[in-house]
């Protein structure tokens, strides 16, 4: 036949022709892997009850969230004309449940392609009914140094429903006046509510258009995505009606006066704000559902909204120590985020990445994303250019050399900054230091003190030596606390004050539990020294170098904790206020060998979700019939959790037999699982109401509806991922010690029968 | 309060996917292991992204989509009734996605319709490339299917119907209604 040769060549051409892109493959299965697992609790759940049960919790929300939806709906109508109405919809919280938003088209990447950028700013709707993402006002672009973007039409159809009118945007950005908490909920229509980061490239002609051209992105892909509440709004928006907000007194000229008694008056005020909007920005699975509806994996952050919290936070700080308030609530708040110039302090002063960070580290349990740090560089041109970027970005872009150089160009520019500061503000006769008070030191001498800082008596009072003497004072590692006051203005000059707060001595050590190894040989390990300061760090360094040791002497599941009982203690005022210090302590390290079973077994790496602390294979308990469980937690590098930050609990069984066993309930089923959790003198607490409808044999409905068994085979594990937060199930509001373990059991149904018990974290919840 | 309700299973680090068939991995994925669905996935990727490109002009946005497809499909696994169609199944899932790419952004994305002919003009490397991807792009799904994997994945008529899970007396009648399509379409290349 003649079609014979013309086939031949038909299908040359189409081998030749259709060929794949290895490399192209290769990353979209890297992205694909990275959203799959940055997203643990999106596994597919098998089809079966436990789908079934999945699925009927997932129409139980969503019949919920709309009841709420059409509440809110019927609100909004009983308040608001046909205008205020449309325009409400426009902007109407996803949770309201009014609409499916879908965005499955807009794509998701946590990495930047060669030759990107990446664009941050609120989603809203041009004059031409495009859709952009970026700051809307000519001004704020120009101080944030980016215009905004179009996003292509293909997905703009999908993003509309997030995307603002930006009507009442000037109110939003210029924090110039949200509405009051009696606001009608139409006054927040418009008002931008989904923050966005992009990655992709720019399509525009201009050079240099990544700054300051308004082109349209090619190939968007969502990275972080964040949403703004409604009662986020409203409590933001209460906090500037008590007339004080650090941005507005910024902007306005000249900012607003106040005397001291009305700061006074005005720091209660604001603490009520900020503990409002604390709790309404928290990240919870609830919110971060809301937020999946718009991405499906991009990762979900609150980083704007700390950003405004945190602003406020150092200013309730700063005026509660100033003026001695003593607050009540101010802990529930958290530790402030270091301010910009003791960070900028740290950077310029670290001897290397690993310092800075550990430096970081222990003063700021939270997430990395949550500070910036500005810095310069040295420029390809021989000049410097200045970046801001956040630190959780720096700790992975950086290596020790790029950080070395960045910091050495920002040493330079600082002593260059200082050089032309003093030049144009020198010091004057009457700004002369007169007296330097300074309480709380036992130990230290005042000469030893007087020696580390470099504030003078007679010399010309400097803010900026004085603020770098707190910083040479917690350095000196001498004390516990230093609070500097504010310099107080006499007619005779300066006098300002030291209050200091020293660390215990360490009278005693004890080891107890250590069968394998001798306190002698434990001693030689640790640092902590008979005599010494206690520092609560280096005990919890200790107790790792204990663990180390027995695992380099073949005891790998042997786990070293500390405490402390105080010997003696005198009371001090420290910032007007009487304090207990601790002058004597025993430090005590407890172990526990042979918390896991079998030692010999290799286990498989634990997954770890983003905010489990630790890298290490997890403890497990006892073995029973052959499953072990062990559990690991988000717990700071101290074993600390701050009150009211959620407790992240991660499970994992393990099949330690050598036979494939069936767990009859997919092994974490919540109902077949006990949380006990005992406070510092061992009482047991109970579940609190939300424990109970999660956890409670009754409440659950234990045996009638869960999941099938579960195939596990022999040295396999399964992991909760963090689902649990402890701090919802139990309440753990109260500071102080407690313990937690988790039993497993399993009596009925096929497979496994057993009662496993975790091994027991001890975990302090800090004010 | 989100309570525990899904899993992961962790298998140990040495056992090898690469024997499994597509059925195995998928009722592994299906309980929860992510490299299990990694690797199935892995196996596709090329056909994926084959097909979706041949509907989709752009190089950038053919990925995007065949990731969001690759995305979506983990997602939906337990609405996959016969896993020993994995593959046909994600095919459909990728498919659709393209075209929604291209119907969602007819300006940005080049829609992937064939001339009725292809031009004389198209005389280079890269045109005659472009406009096989055309001319299989606009053939209809069974016939696109069998082609790319044909042509693009190298696979024989019994592969082909393994992997889409239909007989390979199928393929071959379906290659060979597709094949003068082709010719028709590609004449003046050949």
């Amino acid at each position: 036949m003649s079609d014979e040769p013309k086939d031949e060549a038909l299908e040359r051409l189409l081998s030749e022709r259709l060929v794949h892109n290895p490399n192209a493959e290769a990353c979209i299965m890297r992205n694909v892997s990275a959203s799959l697992r940055a997203e643990p609790k999106a596994v597919p759940v098998e089809r079966s009850s436990a789908g079934f049960y999945f699925r009927l919790a997932v129409v139980a929300a969503v019949v919920l969230a709309a009841t709420l939806g059409l509440f809110a709906l019927f609100l909004e109508r009983g308040r608001t004309g046909t205008d205020g109405r449309k325009q409400a919809e426009k902007t109407a919280a996803p949770e309201a449940g009014e609409r499916d938003v879908n965005t499955a088209s807009l794509p998701i990447a946590e990495e930047v392609r060669a030759g990107e950028t990446t664009w941050e700013g609120y989603l809203y709707e041009g004059e031409d009914g495009s859709i952009r993402v970026g700051w809307n006002l000519p001004y704020i672009c120009q101080i944030a140094g980016s215009w905004s973007k179009s996003i292509p039409s293909q997905y703009a159809s999908s993003l509309r429903p997030c995307a603002s009118t930006c009507k009442d945007d000037l109110f939003m950005w210029v924090h110039s006046g949200l509405p009051a908490s009696d606001a009608p909920a139409a006054a927040f229509a418009g008002v931008p509510r989904y923050l966005v980061r992009l990655h992709g490239s720019l399509a525009s002609k201009n050079p240099d258009a990544e700054s300051n051209d308004s082109g349209t992105m090619l190939n968007p892909r969502l990275s972080e995505v964040e949403y703004l509440s409604e009662e986020w709004l409203r409590r933001w928006g209460e906090l500037v009606a008590t007339g004080y907000y650090p941005k507005m007194e910024s902007l306005q000229h000249p900012p607003p006066e106040r005397t001291e008694a009305e700061n006074a008056q005005l720091a209660p005020k604001v603490l009520n704000a900020l503990l409002a909007m604390r709790k309404a920005s928290a990240l919870t699975d609830e919110s971060r559902a809301t937020l999946r509806r718009l991405a499906p994996s991009a990762r979900a952050v609150n980083l704007f909204q700390r950003g405004v919290e945190f602003e406020a936070q150092r200013w309730l700080f700063a005026a509660d120590a100033r003026l001695k308030l003593g607050l009540n609530g101010l802990a529930a708040l958290g530790p402030p985020v270091p301010d910009q110039k003791t960070l900028d302090e740290w950077f310029r002063s670290a001897e290397s990445k690993e310092a800075f960070f550990e430096n970081v580290r222990e003063h700021w349990k939270d997430n990395l994303e949550y500070i910036a740090l500005g810095y310069y560089s040295d420029a390809k041109d021989g000049g410097t250019a200045w970046s801001y970027d956040r630190l959780d970005r720096l700790q992975r872009t950086w290596n020790e050399e790029s950080f070395r150089a960045n910091r050495d160009a920002t040493r330079r520019a600082h002593a260059e900054n200082l050089k032309e500061e003093e030049q144009r503000n020198p010091p004057t006769a009457a700004q002369a230091v007169t007296e330097i008070e300074i309480r709380g030191n036992r130990r230290v001498t005042n000469e030893k003190i007087l020696e580390l800082i470099q504030t003078r008596v007679g010399k010309p009072f400097n803010k900026k030596t004085w603020d770098d003497d707190w910083h040479r004072l917690t350095d000196s590692g001498d004390f516990l606390n230093v609070r500097t006051t504010p310099a107080i203005t006499t007619p005779g000059g300066v006098m300002l004050v030291l209050d200091l707060v020293e660390p215990g001595t360490i009278s005693e050590i004890e080891f107890s539990g250590n069968k394998s190894i001798s306190a002698d040989a434990l001693n030689k390990v640790i640092k902590s020294l008979k005599g010494g300061l206690y520092q609560r760090g280096q005990a919890h360094l200790d107790a790792r170098a204990i663990e180390k040791l027995y695992h380099d002497s073949k005891f790998p599941d042997t786990l070293a904790s500390f405490n402390v009982d105080v010997l003696s203690k005198h009371k001090q005022l420290v910032a007007g206020k009487e304090q207990d210090v601790i002058d004597e302590i025993k430090l005590i390290f407890s172990i526990q060998e042979n918390v896991a079973r079998p030692r010999q077994q290799m286990d498989a790496p634990a997954p770890q979700s983003r905010e489990t602390q630790g890298s290490g294979a997890p403890f497990y308990g006892e073995a029973s019939n052959g499953v072990a469980l062990a559990i690991q937690m988000n717990l700071s590098r101290l074993g600390q959790v701050d009150a009211g930050k959620p407790l992240r609990l991660t499970i994992t069984v393990k099949n330690t037999s050598t036979n494939a066993l069936k767990l009859p309930h997919a092994g974490l089923w919540p109902a077949y699982l006990r949380f006990v959790v005992k406070n510092a003198e061992g009482k047991e607490l109970t579940l609190t109401e939300t424990g109970k409808k999660a956890l409670d044999p009754k409440e659950t409905a234990r045996g009638k509806i869960g999941p099938p068994e579960l195939p596990l085979p022999t040295n396999s594990t399964i992991s909760s991922f963090g689902g649990n937060d402890l701090a919802e199930l139990f309440d753990l509001s109260k500071p102080g010690r407690y313990t937690v373990q988790v039993i497993y059991e399993e009596t009925d149904g096929e497979g496994w029968h057993g009662k496993a018990a975790s091994n027991t974290v001890e975990f302090e919840v800090a004010k | 309060m989100h309570v525990v309700a899904s899993h992961i299973v962790t298998p140990p680090a040495s056992k090898p996917h690469s024997g499994e068939s597509d059925a195995v991995l998928v009722a592994r994925a299906r309980s929860g292991q992510v490299p299990a669905f990694e690797a199935v996935a892995a196996r596709h990727v090329k056909a994926v992204l084959g097909l979706v490109r041949q509907q989709i002009g752009d190089e950038h946005a053919a990925e995007d989509a065949t990731q969001q497809a690759l995305i979506l499909a983990y997602r939906s696994l337990h609405q996959l009734d016969d896993p020993e169609r994995f593959g046909a199944w994600l095919y459909r899932i990728a498919i659709r996605e393209a075209k929604r790419a291209v119907q969602g952004g007819a300006r940005e994305v080049s829609t992937g319709r064939m001339p009725e002919q292809v031009t004389g003009e198209r005389t280079n490397e890269l045109e005659r490339s472009l406009a096989v991807r055309e001319a299989v792009g606009s053939l209809e799904e069974p016939y696109r299917l069998v082609v790319t994997l044909k042509y693009l994945e190298g696979l024989d008529a019994a592969e082909i119907g393994k992997r889409l899970g239909i007989p390979h007396g199928t393929v071959r009648a379906q290659l060979s209604r597709a094949l003068p399509m082709l010719r028709e379409k590609l004449r003046r290349l050949l």
